[in-house]
């Protein structure tokens, strides 16, 4: 018998062997399509920018959003470039940078960014960039995926605005409640009297708010006599009678004078001590007594009938 | 009247007719912006007409004015002592809100000086003071007119009176 | 009506209606950013008295008025003239030249009024003086 023959069982053998290899092969090469047309679909369809760089940053593989965002009209297109072709030289240096980082740490990295477009386009971006490995763990590159937050970006800030609009329309409404102008009499031909009861601290923005109220009020009900009641301001020192002062000293130039009401035992003490000159504030205990001022300043008295 | 033409000099800026008389009141419309120029000659015309028509008040109205500086504090210092010497009394009447709240940052509060709403109340103002002149009597010298003193020490005076008058404690009675 | 963008204004000083008409200007360009009536008011009386000490005792000079809305609000004022300067600043500020009457009081007053005021002046060579009030 010759070698070069095989039998015919070896042959059999072998020609199953090849069989079993080329089944096992092709099922690879299925299982290999079936995720290439998974990671095809999902690079199709899902709604975020997601890319694969080498170690240059080159793209390799995009996704679709990606490839539309960029302006491109497939994905093949963007393979090659680099964020250097579609950013400002600022903004790509530093995605450059970032993604050196990740390969160097083999860390990912998650951050919001601005994204500042060559035309001058500006978006917000949810970002996070991973280290691309092979087989044997070996970077060769990064991948990434950046979420667009633009929308979100522009609600926040208007939400923010908002919040501060209503809280800047509140504190002038507390402003405005805590210093009413009260009319209290109008003695046609004479001029009339307001009442005004200051509540709360007095810091020169309020001092400022204030003087001008009082200003307007005594315009608009033609006052002659104003009536400062102070009940109702807990810290009386050199700041809060200084900012008294100047708006007494305002009164007078519209054509009204001032009657100061409502100090305490305290208050009068912290004046006394500080120094301060009231000797031109004409003062009086309370509210009911500078009333009655008030109103023979304007040449009338109170007649009981 | 003569008319205040401001444009004569080389340096103004405006030309009408700023002084006028009314009762015993010399009106004053000060011009939204004066130069130093203005100022002299406007000066020189109300001293002038102090005199002719014996005026016993200037009433300086400034609802024209807008912005105020030291210089127009100046102004109206001057010509309000001016004016006394000449046997008249100043009223300031027509300072808008944001001139006053400015003037009184500035430290220009007019002391000496009468401030009134407008021209309504500065006559009722001069009124008042006619009544009270009446009142004491030919003989007695109502301040500003015989002594210059200042006018609003006295209201100040008066304003005090208030507060020691017992009559104040005497409403539950006719 | 809010500006949206900064815009800058310059006024030569040679006489008094030079004085007015950036005075005017100055509470104009405060209002249209924001200022309310009151405080523009009091950057045009800031413009007036530095005007005024530039007329009165240098003769000319300039006053640059900016009206900045970036990021935030205020209105700048730089005042320049040619000397011959003041020669104690602090004193000025002080309001002790008032026996002239127009240097202290002005200078002192204007101070009062702004936020954020600086005098840079050399003898002979000139005065610059620096003023901003910021939007609230």
């Amino acid at each position: 018998m010759s070698d070069t023959r095989k039998t015919k069982r070896q042959l059999i053998e072998e020609l199953e062997a090849a069989r079993t290899r080329i089944d096992e092969l092709e099922g690879a090469l299925e299982e290999a399509s079936l995720d290439q047309r998974l990671l095809q679909a999902f690079l199709d369809t899902v709604p975020d920018q997601v890319y694969f760089k080498d170690r240059e940053s080159r793209f390799i593989r995009v996704s679709r959003a990606l490839t539309e965002k960029h302006g491109l009209g497939e994905p093949a297109e963007s393979v090659g470039l680099t964020d250097f072709d579609f950013f400002t030289e600022e903004h790509a240096r530093q995605a450059f940078e970032d993604e050196q980082e990740v390969m160097r740490t083999g860390e990912e990295l998650e951050k919001e960014e601005k994204e500042t477009w060559a035309e001058g386009r500006v978006t917000w971006v949810s970002t996070v960039k991973m280290p691309l490995r092979d087989e044997e763990g070996n970077i060769i590159g990064t991948y990434g995926i950046s979420r667009d937050v633009t929308e979100q970006k522009r609600i926040e800030a208007e939400s923010a605005r908002l919040q501060q609009e209503v809280l800047e329309a509140q504190q002038r409404a507390i402003q405005e409640l805590s210093t009413p102008i009260i009319p209290v009499m109008d003695v046609p031909g004479a001029g009339s009297i307001i009442v005004m009861p200051l509540i709360g601290s007095i810091d020169t923005l309020r001092a400022r708010d204030l003087t001008r109220r009082l200003l307007e009020g005594i315009r608009v009900h033609r006052a002659k006599i104003v009536i400062l009641d102070i009940t109702g301001v807990p810290i009386v020192d050199s700041g809060v009678a200084s900012h008294m002062n100047k708006t007494i000293q305002a009164a007078r130039l519209k054509g009204a004078r001032t009657i100061v009401t409502g100090i305490s035992d305290a208050v009068a003490e912290t004046i006394v001590d500080l120094g301060l000159d009231w000797s031109s504030i004409k003062t009086l205990g309370d509210l009911q007594t500078g009333l009655r001022v008030a109103l023979r300043g304007l040449g009338f008295k109170l007649v009981r009938v | 009247m003569e008319a205040y033409d401001a444009s004569e000099t080389g340096e103004t800026l405006e030309t009408f007719t700023v002084v006028q008389k009314l009762e015993d009141l010399l009106l004053v419309s000060v011009p939204r912006d004066l130069t130093d120029n203005d100022v002299l000659r406007l000066r020189q015309q109300v001293l002038r007409d102090i005199r002719r028509n014996d005026s016993r008040w200037v009433l300086l109205d400034f609802s024209l004015v807008d912005i105020c500086d030291s210089f127009f504090g100046r102004f109206i210092h001057s010509t309000a002592q001016m004016a006394k010497l000449m046997g008249a009394d100043v009223i300031v009447a027509g300072l808008q809100d944001a001139v006053v709240e400015t003037m009184v940052e500035l430290g220009m509060t007019l002391p000496n000086i009468h401030a009134v709403l407008d021209l309504d109340d500065a006559l009722a103002l001069s009124r008042e003071y006619q009544a009270l002149e009446r009142e004491r009597g030919a003989g007695s010298a109502p301040s500003g007119r015989d002594e210059g003193g200042s006018q609003a020490s006295n209201e100040s005076e008066e304003w005090d009176a208030f507060y020691t008058d017992s009559s104040l404690d005497d409403w539950t009675g006719v | 009506m809010a500006e949206d963008l900064s815009k800058k204004e310059y006024f030569p000083i040679n006489s008094l209606v030079d004085v007015v008409r950036a005075r005017r200007r100055g509470l104009e360009m405060a209002q249209a950013i924001g200022f309310p009536l009151a405080e523009a008011t009091k950057i045009a009386v800031v413009i007036s008295e530095l005007g005024r000490n530039i007329e009165r005792y240098v003769g000319q000079g300039s006053i640059t008025v900016t009206a900045h809305v970036e990021d935030e609000k205020y209105i700048l004022i730089i005042a320049q003239d040619g000397g011959p300067g003041i020669p104690d600043v602090e004193r000025a500020l002080a309001g002790g030249y008032s026996t002239s009457g127009g240097l202290g009081l002005g200078l002192a007053g204007s101070k009062r009024l702004m936020d954020k005021f600086d005098i840079q002046s050399i003898a002979s060579v000139g005065t610059t003086i620096k003023a901003v009030k910021w939007l609230r």
